[in-house]
Order: structure tokens, then C-alpha cells, then sequence
């Protein structure tokens, strides 16, 4: 079986029969392409069936996670979703699609015209709220233009970002992470809590989940 | 009194109306009037028409009786779809759908007279005799203020500033039955004419809850209640709507921990505050917005929450 995560920006493939796994950016995927099963904000242009991603995130939550109490966090370009199990019960999920969207994309986008290597910037305490990558660009610019160098000044969004990012998934001891932007060190380490990582697969665990389901249904 | 879904008997002459809240209606103290036979706005006659927006308190809506005044709901008017465009050059495009809505509804009334929406309007030839506008320090929402004052100085329209103090909470029988939502949301706005009409009130039996609906009605787009199953509480101002107390804080605040539950605003209602923070506080509470129409994620994001908490 072919499964498939098509977020915004980047496609992430396995097949289910040899295990290989594939990343690609979205706009590479031949038109042709056709998952069996798939989820994210692309999918329905390239599968034949698709999971809701807050249900295929709590799905992989349980299969891949020992602990029996967790919050996973999913940051991807576009949005960020999260769950929270407590004693193996679904609590609490949300998913910001609108407002504090982007950005991932604005990381990705300021770090390039910036000519940023996010490796080798240091965590900042001072930070900059902003609602959406859009309004945080803005302000990393001001402060650029005030005189903070750039790698400060992303570094400060970033740390923005990550408090807002522990706010909305309500404040947990500790977060276990997946999704694009866990691939960017400073912002892991800029998270204010005790991080896990989950690779950048964690999605199609649920959505395997789900599909073997389906199967045995 | 017959009832199932899609279907409503009125009980004043009988006739059967096939009663939707997405339905041209609308809604006057003769209950629900459908499309076609609205030609009563047409010609009000020596009758006065009076406008009305909010829940008035009782006093106010007896004395309507009495005067035998052809009442229209500026809330629910043309309740099934939301026309906005009227009011693209007075209200910014981020602001309440419903504000919005009772704007264009004020507007829309002219086009019976098949006048010129605007221009009717302005020239004070409005057919409107009066709105009456209930404005109560602790309701729906500050907005009413500004709503107040252009419907008296830019639309030059009679207007009544009333407040609601009521404080006797008649039920909520409708909001924890097992009547589909969406007809949950068009019976509480009937109930209110139907107690000022004396009639019966409409108990319908209790049904145990799988989850619940905090919030105003959603106005911007009646059609996410069909993501509920029938056994969907409500709480919020809704309720207090059913209990005829709009301004009865203590009750909107209420809500069942024991029941996964939506908490729901109007994009850019000043109620997105309360309903979030009270999301929070909740042991399985969500909190969503909505504008005009359901976007794909919230769809989304509601049917993981009801799913997950095994609702559907
Ligand atoms: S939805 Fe909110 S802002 Fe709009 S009229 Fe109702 S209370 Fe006011």
C-alpha cells in the first residue's frame, strides 16, 4: 500500500510492502501519483482516500508512544495540531488553520532571505509575539532595521513562536514533537519544556493505523 | 403540537409547514411564515410593523399584542442565507456575520416595495415603523450600541431602547432534548413568541447527552449543526435565549463537565473571549469560530474532536 502525508510544502511517502520512505516537495509529485490512503491540507488531489490529520495524528500518538498521558504536537509550514491523551483517553486535540497559520513557512522563508543557518544560532530569552508568520516577519524586519542582527532577531521569532506553540497545547511538562519545523534545531531548543522528537513519518503511523483498520473492517 | 424532523405543525390553524431553519422564513409572532406567504410585509396596512432585535422583555412584547403590531424578527428574517453584500460599504469585512446579518436584514426589508435597496432606505421611506432594540447592559454584545445608533441616525428609523432584566428562567427543554440542533436553534427563537402568545409551552423530553453546543446560534452558517448528533446539549446564550433571560450571565457561564463540549463564537464576537476561556477550563471542551460558511478545517477540526471523544 502506498500511504501518503501531503502537507503544504512537502510530501511524505511510504510504502507500506518494502517500508521505504520518501520525502518530496509537493509541487514535484507527478500529477499522476495516487496514494491509497492518505492525509494533510494536499491530500485530496492525490489519494484515493483520505484520514482526517487531527485523527491520523492521535492515531500515531498511540501507536508510537510508550507513555500511557502525552501531548503531540504536529508543526508543519501551514499549521500546527495538536493532541492530548491522558490514562490512553483522547482529552483535548485543536488545530490552528487561520490566525498564528504560516509559520512554519515564515521560519523557512526568513531564515533563506536572511541567509540564516538556524544550527548554529543560540536560543534567545527575549521573544517576539506575533500572531501569524506574516505579522512575525514584519517584526523581525523592525527589528533588523533597529539594528538587531538578523540571527537575533529570527531567533527572538522563534522563541515567539515556541511559547505560543506551548500555550496553545496547553502548557504540558513535556511535548512530544513532530511535523517540519522539528527539524530545525534552534527551534527545538527553543521550546520552554521537555521535548521528544517523532520523525517526520509520525503522520502516515496513523494513517497505517487507520488503514489497516479499514481493511479489517 | 406535532414535531419530527423537517416537519412542524403550527398550532394556530393548523397548517402543516415544513419547518427548517435554512428555509426562506419568517419568523413574526403568527410563527413561522414561509417564503411565499410573506406577502403580509407587503402591506402592513394601518398595522403598525415593528422590527425587533434581541429578546425584549415581556412588557414590551405584551403591549405589542395588544396594539396588534405585525412583528419581524431582524435576527432570524431570511435566516437561510446570509446576504451580506448591502452592507460592503457601511460594516468592515472582518466583523460579526450576524450584525451583519440584521444590517442587510433592515435593508432587505425595502426590497418588497421593489425600491431601490439604499436609496429607500436613506430617504427615510423604509417601511419599517419602529425597531426595537434590546440593548441590555449584560446580553449579546456591546455591538448593539452601534447598531442603536445607526439604525436611528443613518437610517432614520423610529427606534426603542429596551433593557431585559428578566430574571425568571422558564426551562430549557428544547436545548437538552433530542430534536436534531438544527431545529433546536429555529424552535428556542419560536418558543419566545410562543410564550408571548401564551400558548402552551413546547416541553419536549429530555434525552441524555453525548455532547454539547455552548455559544450564540451560528449564525454565519446553520449547517455545522448537522455535524451533532440529535443528543447534542446547549448551553450558552442559546439557553438563555429558551429561558428568556438573555442577560442572565450566571447561566451562560454554566456548563457539563461530564459532556464533551463545542464551544462556539461568531468570528470577531466579543463572546470569542468567554467561550474560549471557558474551552479551557472544560475537562473536554473545544473551542472553534466560524465567519460566514464552514471552511474545510473546521469541519475538520470538529468531526476529529466529536470522533476522538467517540460522539460519532
Ligand atoms: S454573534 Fe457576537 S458579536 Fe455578533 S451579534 Fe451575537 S453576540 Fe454580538
Amino acid at each position: 500500500m502506498i500511504l501518503l502525508d501531503a502537507g503544504t510544502t512537502y510530501a511524505k511517502i511510504l510504502d507500506t510492502e518494502t517500508d521505504e520512505r520518501t520525502v518530496k516537495r509537493v509541487s514535484d509529485l507527478e500529477k499522476t501519483f495516487r496514494a491509497d490512503v492518505g492525509t494533510g491540507h494536499n491530500i485530496n488531489r492525490f489519494a484515493n482516500r483520505s484520514v482526517n490529520e487531527i485523527i491520523a495524528l492521535a492515531n500515531a500518538g498511540k501507536s508510537l508512544i510508550k507513555d500511557n498521558s502525552f501531548t503531540l504536537l504536529d508543526i508543519g509550514s501551514r499549521d500546527a495540531k495538536y493532541v492530548v491523551f491522558e490514562n490512553g483517553s483522547f482529552i483535548h486535540s485543536d488545530w490552528n488553520t487561520e490566525c498564528g497559520a504560516f509559520t512554519g513557512q515564515a521560519i523557512e522563508i526568513l531564515g533563506n532571505y536572511l541567509n540564516i543557518d538556524y544550527s548554529k544560532i543560540e536560543p534567545q530569552k527575549e521573544f517576539i509575539t506575533a500572531t501569524c508568520g506574516l505579522l512575525g516577519m514584519g517584526h523581525v524586519f523592525d527589528l533588523v532595521a533597529a539594528g538587531v542582527e538578523p540571527e537575533i532577531a529570527a531567533a527572538r521569532l522563534i522563541k515567539g513562536v515556541c511559547i505560543s506553540m506551548y500555550r496553545f497545547a496547553r502548557k504540558p511538562k513535556k511535548i512530544y514533537l513532530t511535523g517540519g519545523l522539528v527539524r530545525n534545531r534552534l527551534f527545538v531548543e527553543s521550546m520552554p519544556c521537555e521535548t521528544v522528537i517523532l520523525d517526520r513519518f509520525t503522520l502516515l503511523e496513523g494513517v497505517k493505523e487507520y488503514a489497516l483498520n479499514m481493511n479489517g473492517a | 403540537m406535532e414535531q419530527s424532523r423537517g416537519v412542524y405543525k403550527l398550532e394556530n390553524g393548523g397548517n402543516e409547514n415544513n419547518y427548517n431553519p435554512m428555509q426562506d422564513m419568517v419568523l413574526t409572532r403568527h410563527g413561522f411564515v414561509r417564503g411565499k406567504e410573506q406577502s403580509f410585509l407587503k402591506n402592513p396596512k394601518d398595522k403598525p410593523f415593528i422590527g425587533i432585535i434581541g429578546v425584549p422583555p415581556k412588557e414590551v412584547m405584551e403591549e405589542l399584542i395588544k396594539e396588534d403590531a405585525v412583528i419581524l424578527s431582524l435576527d432570524m428574517y431570511k435566516v437561510d442565507r446570509l446576504i451580506t453584500e448591502p452592507t460592503d460599504n457601511i460594516l468592515p469585512k472582518a466583523y460579526c456575520a450576524q450584525i451583519k446579518r440584521i444590517i442587510a436584514n433592515i435593508l432587505s426589508v425595502t426590497d418588497f416595495w421593489n425600491e431601490d435597496v439604499m436609496d429607500s432606505v436613506l430617504v427615510g421611506r423604509n417601511p419599517i415603523s419602529e425597531i426595537i432594540i434590546e440593548d441590555s447592559e449584560i446580553c449579546r454584545c456591546n455591538e448593539m450600541g452601534f447598531v442603536a445608533d445607526f439604525i436611528e441616525n443613518e437610517l432614520k428609523i423610529k427606534l426603542r431602547r429596551v433593557k431585559n432584566n428578566d430574571i425568571e428562567r422558564k426551562g430549557d427543554f428544547i436545548c437538552k432534548s433530542g430534536i436534531p440542533l438544527d431545529e433546536k436553534f429555529g424552535k428556542i427563537a419560536g418558543y419566545f413568541y410562543r410564550d408571548i402568545e401564551r400558548k402552551k409551552p413546547f416541553k419536549p423530553e429530555y434525552v441524555k447527552p453525548k455532547c454539547a453546543f455552548w455559544g450564540t446560534p451560528p449564525w454565519g452558517d446553520f449547517s455545522i449543526a448537522n455535524y451533532f448528533p440529535d443528543e447534542t446539549h446547549i448551553y450558552g446564550w442559546t439557553r438563555c435565549v429558551e429561558n428568556l433571560t438573555p442577560g442572565d450571565l450566571k447561566l451562560e457561564l454554566e456548563f457539563d463537565p461530564d459532556v464533551p463540549t463545542v464551544f462556539f463564537s461568531q468570528s470577531f464576537c466579543p463572546k470569542a473571549g468567554l467561550a474560549s476561556y471557558l474551552a479551557n477550563k472544560h475537562p473536554r471542551g473545544m473551542f472553534i469560530d466560524m465567519d460566514i460558511g464552514l471552511t474545510r478545517s473546521t469541519v475538520a477540526k470538529l468531526t476529529a474532536f466529536l470522533q476522538l471523544n467517540k460522539v460519532i
